[in-house]
């Protein structure tokens, strides 16, 4: 059941009703709503889902009992590798009907939260929660559970406790939610076909093709996770629960360091809070080098984080480098060099990265940089070995497709402030509302099944 | 009176850190407002400013510093224990 689909909408709408008819219910509504939401991806996700929540609340009970607690994170941090492991086995046992029992959906995302509220409440920075049902609903809660926003327990707990009384912010929300479904059917399913053109096959394609396949790549990325990331905030605050911000505007950051301040935020936040700074606080007396071991762990970890394959231990790799040069050389912005000029070179660096991210496999990824690097970079015939792959097809209706994606594209980076602003404002701002909706039915692609990237991990 | 000198002295150690002769820092300054002073160098200022005055802080305690307020009263502390 995915945001974008007819029976999310029905699911969301039943839950609406019952969250207004029932406010001195609503942590039960909303965690019952939870679990069917998991349900709906197979009955491993429900059955791992209670379990880890079950295991880290009483775990928290007893948090004075060293081995146990050194027991609790370990299943906490070995979870979520074997979570990746047993979604990528069913993605190949996709026929076989075996693939709902196989997954764990969300598993990555909410045993960060235990993991660090295990933590906190063992450093007694809190104290363990002694109500199960509203620790259930912090760490199963629909709009985030399968890919984030990545929350603390402390940032929920006001919230769940004041739901009762909770009003919902119906304009923002539902401005918020059609923003995203905006970033996810028009734009990055508009740039998909292209993407996967260029790297689900190995075809023979000039370097300069593979590099805007990057970069086509990173750019559905970012509207398919802050979309899907939009819709998650929007559905929440509908319920009157507001979830941290995931992304600030990244493709705009003027350094790699900055970047990382505004990708994915609540990701590089939780591994800033217990990898970074405990990791930098114990070398400290290293100097700048303190900072480095700090740097390389948030990045093998990250890497880690997104899936055990080589092709992500590359990824890290990358922006190990990036940081580090930015570290020693004091490159903290492109101060030479124009706004415009920092930005691209941001862009294309992360773009770059992104090769080793959205390649299937470590041969697969290792071709296409032998195309990049060894073959011919540009192409003999345009129309041919660039316009075609990337139009998928090259017919006169596939390159008017591409070019009007790539137009909406380009457009919403420009004015992403202005709409985002727009999306923001008290009230519902109805020409928004009437400018979204029609690029959507227009330009949306419907019918497909395509789920969020960021569900993979 | 000791606040003061210890504000001073303070100074005189995120400049070296980040970099930046010229900055000058109340009780109310925070990270975000100093370029330069970011979570990179934070922890090698918490060192130095340790080896400066001879005090020892949790990582605890280095975490929750909100400003440098917090710092000064934090080493002042530690300094009268």
């Amino acid at each position: 059941m995915f945001f974008t689909s007819v029976q999310f909408i029905g699911f969301f709408v039943l839950v609406w009703i019952c969250w207004k008819m029932l406010p001195a219910w609503r942590i039960a509504v909303i965690s019952l709503a939870s679990l069917i939401f998991l349900a709906s991806f197979g009955w491993m996700s429900l059955f791992l889902a209670i379990l880890m929540c079950t295991l880290n609340f009483f775990g928290a009970q007893h948090i004075g009992v060293r081995w146990l607690y050194v027991c609790i994170q370990g299943v906490n941090i070995a979870a979520i590798p074997l979570a990746g492991y047993l979604a990528h086995r069913s993605a190949s046992f996709e026929t076989t009907g075996i693939a709902p029992l196989a997954m764990a959906a969300g598993i990555s995302f909410y045993n960060l939260q235990h993991i660090a509220y295990l933590a906190d409440v063992r450093k007694t920075r809190i104290h363990p929660e002694t109500a199960y049902l509203s620790y259930l609903m912090a760490s199963v809660y629909f709009p985030k559970v399968l890919s984030g926003p990545i929350t603390y327990w402390q940032e929920m707990k006001p919230q769940i406790l004041a739901l009762s009384g909770a009003l919902p912010a119906t304009g923002t929300g539902l401005k918020r939610v059609l923003l995203g479904v905006f970033k996810k059917l028009v734009l990055a399913d508009g740039l998909a076909p292209s993407v996967s053109s260029v790297f689900d096959h190995n075809d023979q394609l000039p370097g300069v093709t593979v590099f805007a396949g990057a970069i086509l790549f990173t750019l559905q990325l970012y509207f398919d996770f802050s979309g899907y990331c939009d819709m998650a905030i929007g559905f929440s605050r509908l319920m009157g629960i507001d979830l941290p911000e995931n992304f600030n505007f990244p493709l705009r950051s003027l350094s790699m360091a900055e970047f990382w301040r505004r990708w994915h935020m609540t990701l590089m936040r939780f591994l800033n809070d217990y990898v970074f700074m405990p990791v930098a606080f114990y070398f400290r007396r290293a100097g700048k080098h303190g900072a480095t071991v700090g740097i390389v762990a948030v990045f093998l970890l990250s890497a880690w984080w997104h899936g055990l394959g080589v092709t992500f231990l590359l990824w890290g790799i990358s922006h190990c480098i990036y940081m580090l040069a930015g570290h020693y050389l004091k490159w903290k912005s492109v101060g030479a060099l124009p706004r415009v000029m920092g930005m691209l070179l941001v862009f294309l660096l992360f773009s770059f990265s992104n090769v080793f991210f959205r390649s299937p496999d470590t041969r697969s990824c290792m071709y296409k940089l032998g195309l990049l690097f060894n073959g011919p970079f540009l192409p003999s015939e345009w129309d041919v070995e660039f316009l075609a792959p990337l139009a998928v097809g090259g017919h006169q209706i596939d390159l008017f497709n591409f070019y009007i994606v790539l137009f909406l594209s380009v457009a919403y980076l420009t004015f992403e402030r202005r709409i985002f602003s727009l999306a923001e404002r008290e009230g519902l701002v109805l020409r928004y509302v009437y400018v979204i909706l029609l690029l959507v039915v227009m330009f949306g692609v419907f019918g497909s099944t395509r789920q969020f990237i960021y569900m993979q991990f | 009176m000791r606040n003061s000198s210890t504000l001073e002295e303070v100074q005189g150690i995120l400049r070296r850190v980040i970099g930046n002769s010229g900055l000058t820092v109340t009780m109310f300054t925070t990270a975000p407002e100093v370029n330069g002073w970011d979570s990179l160098s934070h922890m090698h200022f918490i060192a130095e400013t340790e080896d400066h005055f001879g005090v020892r802080f949790s990582f605890d305690e280095a975490r929750s510093l909100k400003n440098i307020g917090d710092l000064v009263n934090l080493i002042d502390r530690k300094r009268t224990c």
